[in-house]
């Protein structure tokens, strides 16, 4: 038996989802953070039922990602039972959709969420007469303090059915469903379709092809938008019908600062600087203690053994990049994906979004884009997941340029790791500044020469809510257990085979052939440039060859401040690692892809160049 | 017995190309009589003056057929009847309702020279989607608006489609209220109770008047 979550973004679905499931599932408070279908198992009364978690949507008729994944779900056969989640507090938008949603004619219970908030606002919600205006059964709840999340399995095993409530349409549509079904034996719900012009029915298609731009010029409006204004007087008569609103609502003064003309923009830039820099010295503390410890406790008790130099050469790399992996896993993602969803879940990163439209537009984007922009500087490969969310392929395009240029957490280790150490934090912070400029001046050239238009930002502000500590805590591990999972394999492969390249001696004939270049361009020693090479698989790689190929950790011993600030210029800038690049291929195509790699290449060695003529 | 006044004539005759475009079954006299608002019985004696002139047909199941002439007519009447109403409503800034109101008084006095001139006018530039951008000149935007101004939508011209933003409860004829407007007008509305954010090009294909 399978049973589906619907509803509108934020509205406490995934927290029922974990409420019930008991799995660690993300709860967002950013529209859209959940694209792809979460599912989950449960038992009861000895039955396995499997509960699916549906992306947030507005709309059941929109040709976005989400929209279409939710849609060709419920159509499909495989789900039995559907639980639409509503947000008691903005009833009347949950219930549009609601009312889409029941045109589908599956079996259906309502979970009235947010009661006590519904409350604190002054608003009284009539459950009772809500479930026989709409036919099924509404159980008022409170996912927060769990109240009530108990019920909704037995009330969705034993008492869904589909719902009585029907919206009646202008009387134009209506005649123009008629006459399709008349011609065609379609649906009600395909009728409707396809006068919005979606839909599989070829014929139903044409003749409301021909029927829609009659309908358009007598109301001089599309179709959809008379379709969206029934439903929504439908909602609007429901829900005047059930609420009893006891006080007029008030406005939170502090959003009202939050997103002010003279403050907003100061405590944006304030809060986003912060968090970068808490995320830089905490975690370069963190790493610092860590790597000390598993240099102790592992490596070198590791290295006193008596073994095979085969075996002693691979069994140092698999440590090299267990301690590389756990180095930065932890000190810097773990604490930058702890800031960002604290921010999430409180909604600031919908209000950052809207501060951020105006410089965005600069760069070719809209306000949403900064999220992925954001998330980049944890790690490069959900912020490219993050761009499928923008909605023109313009942007995404930009995007993916600007989010591979981010400096990720694996970068910050190579400019905390050797810079921040062998030369110096004003030198460190440099680099940042450098990669951000030519972030922006990319973005500025970008939005001038990429063709495709523009379509701006259309975003909910989710309501500002104090964070639950265990929520922000278990969307981070959420977050972290991709990386783990995902990205360290790959690590230590890429370590083991890299050991045993070192051992067959291949590393002397390359550094041969490149010494010469790499001396004259970049003024770097050979071995500096196939440790380069090498942070293609992952950035921090280049810093964890270098030392195994300079033989100390003391880099200042063999290379000058300028090479080793060369150095971190060079990988920070060029290349985007390669678990990004297959993300990139998979979301923007090949060639895209292919761009981005040779201009950030081509990027790297140009700076790198620049700034060793300039030492020089 | 004199021929009957003109403009009765072409409201019966649009009213029953209305009538007829909205069923694949022919109207029946009491249903033109309520599309008219008046009672059956009083339609007599001018649906059988018209029967005279040619206009129409009436069937023995007292439903009402319309003859090419009359169907000429009454079809001229309505594309004035729309047109004006369009002309009232999105350049002029009229209510609908009221602009229809009215249109139903100018469709029968407009000549044909000024007619095809407003209906040139108001397709101009073609194509469907962007037919009515035009209008973008004449209605403020929300962008015209100071923060807190509480406005009602006329209508919403999106280049990109505007399904998402009627999803969120802005269509034509609700009311919505401007949070926040930054310096280089990215808005906050307040639609349905919740805050919805817009870029500057979202909130310029937005058309409002104030509420009182």
């Amino acid at each position: 038996m399978r049973l589906g979550l619907i509803g509108n973004p934020n509205v406490g679905k995934s927290l029922i989802f974990h409420q019930l499931t008991g799995l660690g599932v993300e709860v967002s408070n950013y529209p859209g953070t959940t694209v792809d279908l979460t599912r989950g198992n449960l038992c009861f009364q000895n039955e396995r039922l499997e509960l699916v978690d549906l992306p947030g949507v507005y709309s059941l008729d929109g040709t976005s990602p989400e929209e279409e994944i939710v849609r060709s779900f419920i159509l499909g056969e495989e789900v039995e039972v559907l639980v639409a989640v509503l947000d008691a507090t903005h009833l009347e938008r949950n219930l549009y959709l609601l009312l889409q949603v029941a045109e589908y004619g599956k079996p259906m219970v309502a979970v009235l969420n947010m009661m006590d908030e519904a409350a604190k606002k002054g608003k009284e919600i009539d459950a009772g007469r809500l479930a026989s205006m709409l036919g099924i059964e509404v159980i008022p709840a409170a996912a927060i303090q769990g109240k009530n999340i108990a019920e909704i399995i037995p009330a969705a095993l034993c008492r869904a059915r589909p719902p009585i409530v029907q919206v009646k349409y202008d009387h134009h549509i209506e005649a123009a469903i008629r006459s399709i079904q008349s011609v065609k034996p379609v649906t009600r719900l395909q009728a409707l379709q396809a006068l919005q012009g979606f839909g599989n029915d070829a014929d139903a298609l044409e003749l409301a092809g021909a029927l829609a731009p009659e309908i358009e010029e007598m109301h001089r409006m599309s179709v959809p938008q008379i379709i969206a204004g029934n439903r929504h007087h439908c909602a609007h008569t429901i829900s005047r019908e059930v609420i009893l609103e006891l006080e007029e609502e008030k406005r939170d003064t502090l959003d009202s600062v939050l997103t002010s003309r003279r403050w907003g923009p100061l405590i944006l830039v304030a809060t986003l600087l912060s968090i970068l820099l808490a995320v830089f010295f905490i975690g370069s503390f963190l790493e610092e203690i860590l790597v000390e410890v598993f240099e102790t406790m592992v490596i070198s008790p590791f290295l006193a053994l008596p073994l095979d130099p085969l075996i002693q050469q691979l069994g140092l790399a698999f440590l090299l990049a267990l301690q590389a992996g756990l180095g930065i896993a932890f000190p810097f993602i773990f604490i930058f994906y702890l800031f960002i969803s604290l921010l999430e879940d409180s909604g600031y990163l919908t209000r950052a979004s809207f501060l951020a439209d105006r410089a965005m537009h600069r760069l070719g984007m809209h306000g949403q884009g900064l999220i992925p922009l954001i998330l980049g500087f944890g790690c490069n490969v959900p912020a490219i997941m993050g761009i499928r969310l923008l909605r023109t392929r313009r942007e995404r395009v930009i995007a993916s340029f600007l989010v591979s240029m981010v400096p990720c957490s694996a970068r910050t280790v190579i400019i905390a790791g050797i810079v921040a150490a062998f030369v110096g934090i004003a030198a460190a912070l440099s680099i940042y500044v450098i990669t951000l400029g030519l972030v922006i001046l990319t973005g500025l050239v970008l939005s001038r020469i990429t063709p495709g238009e523009q379509y701006g930002m259309i975003l909910e502000l989710a309501p500002l809510r104090v964070p639950q500590l265990k929520n922000v805590v278990m969307k981070s591990w959420y977050r972290i257990r991709e990386f783990l999972f995902i990205a360290m394999p790959l690590l230590i492969v890429a370590s083991l085979i890299l050991g045993f390249l070192q051992y067959a001696g291949f590393f002397d004939l390359f550094q041969q052939t490149i010494s010469p270049l790499s001396e004259a361009v970049l003024g770097l020693p050979g071995y500096a440039t196939t440790a380069l090479l090498f942070g293609i698989l992952r950035k921090e790689m280049a810093l964890e060859t270098l030392i195994i190929l300079a033989g100390t950790a003391d880099l200042t011993a063999v290379l000058s401040m300028g090479q080793i600030y060369v150095f971190a210029v060079v990988s920070v800038l060029f290349i985007p690692c390669i678990s990004t690049i297959g993300v990139l291929a998979r979301v923007v195509g090949a060639r895209i892809t292919l761009l981005v790699s040779m201009y950030t290449l081509f990027l790297g060695i140009l700076i790198g160049a620049l700034i060793n003529m300039l030492i020089k | 017995m004199l021929s009957m006044n003109t403009s009765i004539r072409e409201d019966f005759l649009e009213a029953l190309c209305v009538l007829s475009r909205r069923s694949p079954q022919l109207p029946t006299v009491s249903e033109l009589a309520a599309y008219l608002s008046r009672g059956a019985s009083e339609l007599t004696s001018e649906l059988q003056l018209m029967e005279q002139e040619g206009d129409i047909r009436i069937l023995p199941d007292e439903r009402v057929e319309l003859t090419e002439k009359g169907s000429e007519t009454g079809s001229r009447v309505m594309r004035k009847h729309q047109v004006l109403a369009r002309f009232l409503s999105e350049v002029l800034g009229m209510d609908p309702d009221a602009a229809s109101e009215e249109a139903c008084i100018l469709e029968h006095d407009i000549s044909d020279e000024a007619f095809e001139r407003l209906d040139r006018y108001i397709r101009r530039p073609r194509g469907r989607g962007c037919r009515m951008l035009q209008g973008r000149a004449r209605l403020p935007s929300l962008l015209q608006f100071p923060e807190g101004s509480v406005l009602k939508v006329l209508s919403v011209r999106c280049p990109g489609g505007c399904e998402r933003l009627a999803d969120m409860g802005i269509f034509p004829g609700e009311t919505v209220k401007i949070v926040h407007a930054l310096n280089n007008k990215t808005v906050v509305v307040q639609a349905k109770g919740c805050d919805i954010a817009l870029s500057p090009e979202i909130a310029s294909c937005i058309f409002v008047e104030k509420r009182e």
